[in-house]
């Protein structure tokens, strides 16, 4: 319920009275009382505003002789405050005593015409505006308004000669054009609108709501699929034109609620910048408010600024932990960087808040997961299905969690009921064709008649069943794959699956360009790039392997740490081997790689490295240095207690015998 | 520069001629408690300003025992969550909580005396969720009205097993596959299918639960409730009958699904004329839906290629309560819904070859309703004249700064209006019509002739708040009105069985032998209600002659067979076969 309190801003209509006296004929005549809204429930910022007008206004008519301009202005602003905060009675009273004291300005006179038309008194808003036309003719503002007004009086021939006139001064206006075109369809000259509309949009086609008059006239033209193909681009945005004084109107408002306004249609817009910075003036009207708090964490995780949306989403759920966002939210975060059990405990609490949140819930259940916690998740899941039999999310996470608990009977179960469900959920069911991937190729898969695992004896059995009855492609990865990707073209980590397992089966270039799907995604991913480049080289498609291999070199040189160091050295001693051992000569480059492989060897000495040096000194021609070299490496293996391979010994051989390497494919 | 959003809604606006032309009527008289109707609505508000609790609650209006008199439903609200820090939930208007539930009134106007009953404890309809609607339609095909109660949560299917004097319903959600757990606005009976059996067009608004209540606040930062851009919208759903009391959700199947907008009234007609029954929907702040019936497999929703999506600046309005008439008297079902304060009601009129147009100005429906924020809507012909008429339930959504001022705890209060009908589809607004003048946060607005007299009157369900009964005191003569109550044939046989809704009927010009006016024959409608679909027919001195457009398009004609009193006309028992008109709404 909403309560005021008796707490006003002041009592002006007495000290109106005392003042009238002392102002000019014209003015004690039009001055009118100013009955101020009670203000205690107001927010701070705006309480204040407002009591400043108004202190400005009382100290004005305090005095002996008040200045007639100062006056006018001191109404005028109080009549604009109270026109933006939607005080429509004071703002007129306000507004039509700075009309009366200041005739000849026609800023009261607009604001007093918007105001007319929030309240439907437009032939008033209508006299306002012929006022402002009077004082300033070529207010093109003032003009479209009163075109716009007459037009929904009806007026349609007056409206025309407005428009007319607005288009005279402004050729580029959009929103003389679309009243012109309204006007034409109504008297059904469809062809002339049809032509307005198309200018207007051109001149701004942003001003969505125009596709919705080209479609409706294209439809009466019987252009009917066109007309269609118009309709469904109107989003319903207005045309706009410059509009200086109404835009200095929105610029007085200090309402949290206005700066929340900005800081959520910047973030529609993908602006998060400009969002903090409205979500932030927004705090200082309300500092305490756990859900503008909320809104800046949300500002900060999309301007990548993890930590601090982390405080800020735990400084609001500090303030209040009812909320189901900020909790869900903090816990998306933690589980990001490994805080499982954080993770857990705040999907906990955002699930406990809305149990009908299944997604809280399933993330909950997924948090569990990780944690291997996966009885706890299976009963989780299993009690979210109970109450929501469909949701494919439960079913999907129920399909994980046995996964991860390995009972893979358990999980193929799971994962098929995600399948077996009516279309629809895409992601859900690209991620369980690439999960059924993922036990196919562990071959897992229950065989017809196996027996059942306990707990899923009866399900098992009916799976069983069901598998003697189900295609080939069920079992085969490579079916699941590519329906994971119909699904969903972009799922990387299906491409990568995909990819590898195509290379398996000796498809390399097949794998390969999978491989590089997944990588447009993940261009920083070292094993993908590492199986990329090795499919490309056992389908002999070497130059693009050392492309690739140089790419993911400078992908992964962006990164810090020592994973990243590690991908590097990895696709290094690639790229080295592969410079060095090509069979494609315009590949080779021995002394690049010698290089590479010199570097590496000099940062972090080792067989492998060795290796690789030597068979780039072969390369080079140093046959020498490359046998006694791989000697050195033998022999260190053999100290290590271990047997050199077949290749080792081969290569050997080769660089006694004066023949460099031309087998780049070993792996490192 | 970019003009505000605030100021560009403003040019929704299209106005007529105002309430000055109107002249002085006679007034509908509240007589509620007379009648014995005590029924008070109770919201559960704690200051919270939970969402849903100043949009309930529904009131229905049907023959629950067939004995020829209208009882009455009522929708009832209760406690929603916790108080806001600091606040206390406020008393419920009743006294007694643990009272709360939905009630059914019997009347007992055949008993002699136009007089109400509560006799929900007798009847077994313990109805106590959070109640938003109610819809009503014969799902079993045995002559009687079910119930669909619309809730903020699982919706409720409840069979009417009643025979004079013996009330009896049945609570069949369980197995029915009706419990649509969402919040729950409008819903229509239609036989979308044409397989004989009603099915059910269920319209969802937000996802709101009082777990991710938000807070919103007004331009002055104002604690107050919120829009529903607030929260998402849930899509609509379609439930087909498959008998026995069982329902199928074929949503997908229709192609649906995806349709997701916040819906507050719903209205089924054959508006392409195929034979199947199609569906209007009122959306709130996003565009109209026109879902066109593909011969029962699917539907397609045309509402922006027929002009009837959006107002005539191309922007959508927040409907609300939803009308489907032939206003104009041209013989094609116009649409009329109500609006948002600072939007205008609106009328679509229907042009023909599956356009409508916003004919709102001309029409005189914009300008007065341009400060009210409507909700239920209902069309009747209170001052006998043969023209429509409109009336419309306000109540503001958003603090009223007057009365938050003076200290109100649900200021939202504003007057409910009606328009009368001048012909030609327009209309003027007929000033202090309602008796005793009152301004209330009205809601459902269900119209039906309560004490049979040939005029309907006006069931108000405002929230939080006393339920109102308009009686219209006009007295036709009964040697100057007919009614009609629409019924197909049970099935096997040629006895009535249910009624026929979303038939029209015609009532047949006596020199020429053409309909002059088309009549919806529906429950469905206005905002959150079920209306008596009975149409009646006036200013005739003999026994008129109707031609009736059953929901298939087959017509029929019909004298009826006296005057003053209702007739009830099966199909099949007309006078000819052969349609007397190629005309049809």
């Amino acid at each position: 319920m909403i309560r005021p309190s008796a707490d006003r801003v002041s009592a002006l209509p007495l000290t109106l009275a005392l003042t009238l006296a002392t102002l000019p004929a014209q003015a004690q005549t039009a001055l009118e009382p100013v009955e101020p809204p009670r203000m205690d429930h107001y927010e701070g910022s705006v309480r204040t505003q407002l009591a400043q007008a108004q202190s400005e206004l009382d100290g004005l008519l305090n005095e002996p002789r008040p200045d007639q301009d100062r006056l006018a202005e001191a109404f005028g602003r109080l009549g604009q405050l109270y026109l933006l905060y939607d005080f429509m009675a004071p703002s007129a009273a306000a507004l039509r005593n700075a009309q009366a004291l200041a005739p000849d300005d026609p800023r009261w006179s607009y604001y007093l015409a918007i105001n007319y038309r929030y309240e439907g008194a437009l032939e008033e808003s209508v006299a306002a505006l012929d006022r402002v036309v009077a004082l300033v003719p070529n207010d093109l503002a003032a003009l479209t308004h009163r075109a716009d007004i007459r037009l929904e009086l009806g007026l349609t021939e007056e409206a025309e000669v407005d428009y007319r006139l607005v288009l005279e001064r402004d050729p580029a206006s959009s929103a003389a054009r679309l009243g012109l075109g309204r006007i034409d369809f109504s008297r059904r000259d469809y062809e002339s609108a049809l032509e307005r509309f198309e200018r207007a949009l051109r001149g701004q086609p942003p001003g969505s709501v125009v596709h919705h008059h080209l479609g409706l006239t294209l439809r009466r033209l019987g252009r009917r699929e066109e007309a269609a193909r118009q309709l469904e681009l109107n989003d319903h945005l207005s045309v706009v034109f410059p509009d200086p004084l109404f835009t200095e109107l929105q610029r007085l408002n200090v309402s949290r609620e206005a700066h929340i306004k900005r800081g959520s249609a910047a973030m529609r817009q993908g602006n998060p910048r400009a969002a903090l910075t409205a979500f932030l003036d927004a705090l200082e009207a309300m500092p305490d408010d756990p859900l503008t708090i909320f809104n800046v964490g949300m500002a900060l995780i999309e301007l990548g600024e993890k930590e601090q949306a982390e405080a800020r989403l735990r400084e609001s759920i500090a303030i209040n932990d009812n909320y189901r966002d900020p909790q869900y939210n903090l816990a998306l975060i933690l589980a990001e960087r490994g805080d499982l059990e954080g993770a857990e405990r705040h999907f906990r609490r955002a699930a406990e808040i809305d149990p009908e949140d299944i997604e809280a819930r399933v993330r909950h259940a997924d948090a569990l997961t990780r944690l291997q916690r996966t009885d706890e998740a299976v009963k989780l899941l299993e009690g979210v299905l109970a109450a929501d039999a469909p949701s494919p999310l439960a079913q999907l996470a129920l399909g994980a969690a046995h996964q991860r608990a390995g009972s893979d009977n358990a999980a193929r179960i799971a994962l098929r009921k995600v399948l077996d469900a009516a279309p629809g959920a895409p992601a859900e069911r690209a991620e369980a064709h690439y999960r059924l991937a993922v036990l196919a190729e562990a071959n897992e898969a229950v065989q017809p008649g196996a027996p059942a695992n306990a707990g899923v004896s009866a399900d098992a059995a009916t799976l069983a069943l069901d598998d003697a009855n189900r295609p080939q492609a069920d079992s085969d990865p490579i079916e699941h794959l590519r329906q994971a990707i119909e699904l969903d073209p972009d799922f990387a980590e299906a491409h990568a699956l995909l990819g590898r397992t195509l290379a398996r089966q000796e498809r390399y270039v097949d794998g390969a360009r999978h491989l590089a799907r997944a990588l447009r995604h993940d261009p920083a991913n070292a094993d993908w790039h590492r199986d990329r480049a090795m499919s490309l080289i056992l389908g002999k498609r070497y130059a693009a392997a050392r492309t690739g291999l140089m790419a993911g070199r400078q992908a992964l040189a962006r990164l810090e740490g020592d994973s990243a160091r590690a991908a590097v050295e990895h696709l290094d001693t690639l790229l080295a081997r592969l410079l060095a051992a090509s069979p494609d000569p315009s590949v080779r480059n021995g002394a690049e790689a010698l290089a590479i492989a010199q570097r590496q060897m000099a940062d972090r000495p080792s067989i492998q490295h060795a290796e690789t040096v030597a068979m780039a000194l072969a390369e080079v021609g140093e046959f020498k240095r490359a046998a006694t070299l791989q000697q050195q490496a033998l022999d260190e293996v053999e100290r290590r207690g271990g047997v050199p391979t077949a290749g080792q010994r081969q290569r050997l051989r080769a660089y006694l015998n004066d023949e460099p390497v031309r087998e780049p494919w070993f792996s490192p | 520069m970019l003009l505000p959003v605030a100021l560009v809604l403003l040019t929704n606006t299209a106005y007529g001629p105002g309430p000055a032309d109107a002249k002085s009527e006679p007034v509908f008289v509240d007589r509620a408690a007379e009648l014995g109707v005590d029924f008070a609505h109770f919201n559960g508000m704690t200051g919270e300003l939970y969402f849903a609790e100043h949009m309930g609650s529904g009131v229905a209006l049907f023959d629950m025992d067939g004995d020829g008199d209208l009882d009455l439903y009522l929708g009832q609200g209760g406690p929603l969550g916790p108080p806001a820090p600091g606040g206390s939930r406020m008393a419920s208007t009743r006294g007694d909580e643990p009272t709360l539930g939905d009630r059914l009134y019997r009347n007992d106007l055949d008993a002699g005396e136009l007089r109400f009953t509560d006799i929900t404890d007798e009847s077994g309809l313990d109805a106590r969720g959070y109640a938003m609607g109610v819809a009503a339609g014969d799902i079993d095909n045995d002559g009687d009205p079910d119930l669909y109660i619309l809730n903020l949560g699982a919706n409720e299917l409840w069979r009417n097993d009643s025979k004079p004097g013996a009330p009896r319903f049945t609570n069949i959600t369980a197995g029915s596959n009706t419990a649509d757990p969402r919040w729950s606005a409008a819903a229509s009976f239609l036989d979308f299918d044409n397989d004989g059996l009603l099915d059910l067009f269920v319209g969802n608004y937000v996802e709101f639960r009082v777990a991710i209540h938000k807070q919103c606040a007004s331009a002055e930062g104002v604690l107050d409730y919120c829009g529903p851009k607030a929260y998402q919208a849930e899509a609509n759903r379609v439930l087909r009958n498959l008998g026995d009391g069982v329902f199928e959700d074929w949503t997908s199947r229709l192609g649906l699904a995806d349709l997701k907008r916040p819906t507050l009234g719903t209205v089924a007609s054959d508006f392409d004329g195929d034979g199947f029954t199609d569906i209007y929907v009122a959306n709130d702040q996003h565009a109209n839906a026109l879902l066109l019936n593909q011969g029962g497999a699917a539907f397609i929703d045309d509402a922006a290629l027929a002009g009837a999506a959006v107002d005539s600046t191309g922007q959508p309005q927040a409907s609300m309560g939803v009308l489907a008439e032939d206003f104009n008297g041209d013989g094609l079902v116009d649409l009329f819904m109500t609006h948002l304060h600072r939007e205008t009601n609106t009328l679509y009129v229907n042009l023909g070859d599956g356009l409508w147009d916003d004919a709102t100005r001309s029409s005189g429906l914009g300008r007065p309703s341009f400060l009210y924020t409507g909700f239920g809507t209902a069309v009747l012909d209170y001052d006998r004249d043969g023209e429509l008429d409109i009336a419309v339930a306000n109540g503001a959504v958003k603090r009223i700064d007057e009365q938050y001022r003076a200290g109100e705890t649900l200021p939202l209060r504003q007057r409910n209006q009606l328009f009368r009908g001048l012909g030609q589809g327009r209309f003027v607004e007929v000033p202090d019509f309602e008796r005793p003048a009152v301004a209330e946060v009205s809601r459902a607005l269900a119209a039906g002739d309560l004490d049979n007299d040939g005029d309907r009157d006006l069931v108000i369900a405002n929230n939080n708040g006393p339920v109102r009964i308009l009686l219209n005191p006009g007295r036709p003569e009964p040697r100057q009105w007919a009614g009609v109550d629409l019924r197909l044939p049970a099935a096997g046989t040629a006895a009535a069985g249910r009624r026929a809704l979303g038939a029209w009927v015609g009532v047949l010009d006596a020199g020429s032998n053409e309909p002059v006016r088309w009549r919806r024959f529906h429950t469905d409608g206005s905002y959150a209600a079920a209306n008596d679909p009975r149409i009646s027919i006036v200013g005739r001195d003999e026994p008129p002659e109707v031609v009736v457009a059953w929901p298939d398009g087959e017509q029929e004609a019909f004298r009826l067979g006296g005057l003053g009193r209702y007739f009830t006309l099966v199909r099949g028992q007309g006078l000819n076969a052969a349609p007397p008109s190629d005309r049809r709404p």
